[in-house]
């Protein structure tokens, strides 16, 4: 975004031109506010967040909450949780992208009977959102025993309609010719997918990638119901189930921190994609 | 170096079928280029060579051996596509070298190969460029340069000047020419462009609907066309083409002008004569009211109708003439033996 306003599309940098980055500051410290009172709790002690007023700047407390909430937490180690999610939200996203390229690539390359009938089986699946059918999976998940595990976190939300409706659109761009050029070239289908297919596809699969780890990465219900072991639980079911129940009371630096950590790793992703795929559609053409 | 040969060869998209039978038969070294306009089934035809599309009846051979159900890599044919079809994220040395890899040639062989069909299409500065930085003319070497280096029995040719500027095609329409004697590899080439189909062919198949109307070299196609559409096809401006009735050696147009022809065909018939071949006379027959001239320096065409009737008439005289000396009635006559008849039914040639 800032490389936009340096390049300087608008020439004419009148009032108007000040007054849009006024408006665009004031709504961005708006919506960081919350975050950065989600920092400053996890950086001081416990009864300073519960005294009023709440404090607004850091405390020194910083080390000492992040260290507590990575390695005990309130019922399972935060280091765990993340690492639980990154398994699931990387499971999901992978898993995703590779089953979903190529039952693109079966869809748009190949002809077999019922090719047509099974785009739009697929296709209908996104019409039913995961709660629809949560019960029904609840019960094939129970069934086959992966309650608890990493298979039973991940499997079911393993097939997406989406990124096979993408790819499929963009298979239907790459001309005809160059599929006829690698059959001429002595390509079977499988090389030429790999060979070129996928290496085209490249700044589709890493913006794919973004949005289906935040998806994985964000997922509560599901986890919410089958993770019933807290060594198990992902990081943003974990933050809710260290609320207390009851009398307790809450260790609000450690949830805090917990939260702050729970954002990190997407904004990382992001980050780091970010640059990948901008490179690649500097490279991309077809 | 290959003999190709078709045996009719017949094509059908479910009921509809848009080959009906074409045969040749393809020497050693040959160079045949299928020319048509769009839709006439060209491009289906050297996409069945290729083996990108099924046969529907009749065999394809390359060196006697019917090849109908291979795969195009096993017929040992290489293709260069309008697009270029040149893969995007390739670069111009691997490009080159993909069919060489997939092939499991020898990495040394295949630099060696690269680099001699590099130098001789003067690509050797852009082998580490990617085709997205090469222009038109170049992206075309590429294409030809991936057909090159696998050494193939049949070059196969899919309109692949179409997409570059007029000055660009008569340079690579010559390089292609120069290239295929050089390495005398049998060659198939798809064109819309009849000057293309006259300059590079040494024979050429004319096809229409689905039918190859002739099969020869461009010149017996232009002086002895088989059909009216070979006729009008081949040749510019195209062919004037005038209906009338042959008697005792002479054929009267619909308008009443006579036209000495020297032959003893009688009855209805078509007579084609071409722009070029007719000649100013002041005793001439061919009496044409003219509408319009282009003049293209060294001749100028003349546009206008058949004195008394609608049929359009085309002249092409040398030198200039300015619009204003042409107007009103003109006098042309055209020598006897310059002179093609048609059958006016079946639109067949009648020889003389």
């Amino acid at each position: 975004m800032a490389q936009n306003s340096r390049s300087g599309m608008v020439e004419n940098r009148g009032s108007s031109y000040w007054l849009t980055h006024v408006g665009l500051i004031i709504g961005i410290l708006v919506i960081f506010f919350p975050i950065w009172v989600a920092f400053v709790a996890s950086t001081v002690t416990q009864p300073e967040i519960t005294s009023p007023p709440m404090p607004l700047w850091p405390g020194d407390r910083f080390f000492e909450n992040y260290r507590d909430a990575l390695v005990s937490g309130v019922n399972a180690p935060v280091a765990r949780m993340l690492a639980n999610s990154l398994v699931m939200a990387l499971g999901i996203a992978l898993g995703k992208i590779v089953i979903s390229i190529l039952s693109a690539f079966a869809i748009s390359y190949f002809k077999f009977p019922g090719r047509r009938t099974f785009f739009w089986l697929i296709f209908l699946t996104l019409m039913l959102p995961v709660e629809v059918r949560i019960v029904p999976t609840y019960e094939v998940v129970a069934g086959f025993g992966m309650l608890n595990s990493y298979s039973g976190l991940i499997f079911p939300l393993i097939a997406s309609a989406t990124a096979t409706f993408l790819f499929r659109q963009f298979f239907m761009t790459v001309p005809d010719e160059l599929a006829e050029a690698a059959r001429v070239d002595g390509a079977r289908p499988m090389r030429f997918f790999w060979d070129i297919l996928l290496p085209m596809s490249r700044t589709n699969i890493a913006a794919l990638f973004v949005i289906l780890f935040i998806y994985g990465w964000n997922q509560y219900l599901w986890p919410l119901l089958i993770t019933t072991d807290p060594s198990m639980n992902t990081i943003v079911m974990g933050i809710k189930q260290m609320f207390p129940s009851g009398d307790d009371i809450a260790d609000w630096p450690v949830i805090m921190a917990t939260s702050i950590l729970a954002m990190v790793p997407p904004v990382l992703v992001v980050i780091f994609m970010q640059k990948l795929f901008v490179r690649g559609l500097v490279d991309s053409e077809k | 170096m290959a003999t190709v040969s078709l045996n009719d060869i017949r094509k059908s998209f479910g009921a509809l079928e848009v080959i009906h039978g074409v045969n040749i038969d393809i020497n050693e070294g040959e160079f045949i280029v299928i020319v048509g306009p769009s839709g006439c089934g060209k491009s289906t035809l050297l996409r069945m060579v290729a083996g990108l599309e099924t046969v529907t009846s009749g065999e394809i051979q390359i060196n006697d051996i019917g090849v109908n159900h291979k795969e195009p890599m096993d017929r040992n044919i290489a293709m260069v596509f309008q697009n270029y079809a040149l893969y995007p994220h390739m670069s111009v040395f691997d490009n080159m070298a993909y069919g060489l890899k997939i092939a499991g040639t020898a990495k040394s062989e295949i630099t060696e190969r690269v680099a001699v069909a590099a130098k001789l299409l003067q690509l050797e500065p852009y082998l580490k460029r990617k085709p997205r930085e090469l222009s038109g003319g170049q992206r075309q070497r590429v294409a030809m340069g991936r057909a090159i280096v696998r050494k193939p029995d049949v070059f196969l040719f899919d309109e692949p000047l179409s997409n570059l500027d007029a000055k660009l095609r008569v340079q690579m329409r010559l390089e292609i020419k120069g290239l295929q004697k050089k390495l005398g590899i049998t060659s198939l080439y798809v064109t819309h462009d009849q000057v293309e189909a006259m300059t590079l062919a040494d024979r050429m198949i004319v096809m229409n609907e689905g039918v190859a109307e002739q099969i020869g070299a461009p010149l017996e196609v232009y002086e002895r066309p088989a059909t009216l559409f070979a006729a009008q096809f081949v040749g510019s401006p195209s062919m004037n083409i005038l209906s009338g009735t042959a008697k005792d050696g002479a054929v009267t147009l619909d308008n009443g002008s006579v036209i000495e022809t020297g032959t003893g065909v009688n009855g209805a018939v078509k007579i084609g004569i071409r722009p070029e071949h007719v000649v100013e006379d002041a005793n001439g027959s061919i009496v044409v009211n003219s509408a319009m001239s282009e003049p293209l320096g060294a001749n100028t065409l003349l546009h206008g109708h058949m004195s008394g009737t609608d049929t359009e008439f085309v002249v092409s005289l040398p030198g200039v003439h300015l619009e204003e000396s042409l107007g009103g009635e003109k006098r042309f006559s055209a020598p006897p033996s310059t002179i093609h008849l048609f059958d006016p039914e079946s639109g067949q040639r009648i020889s003389r």
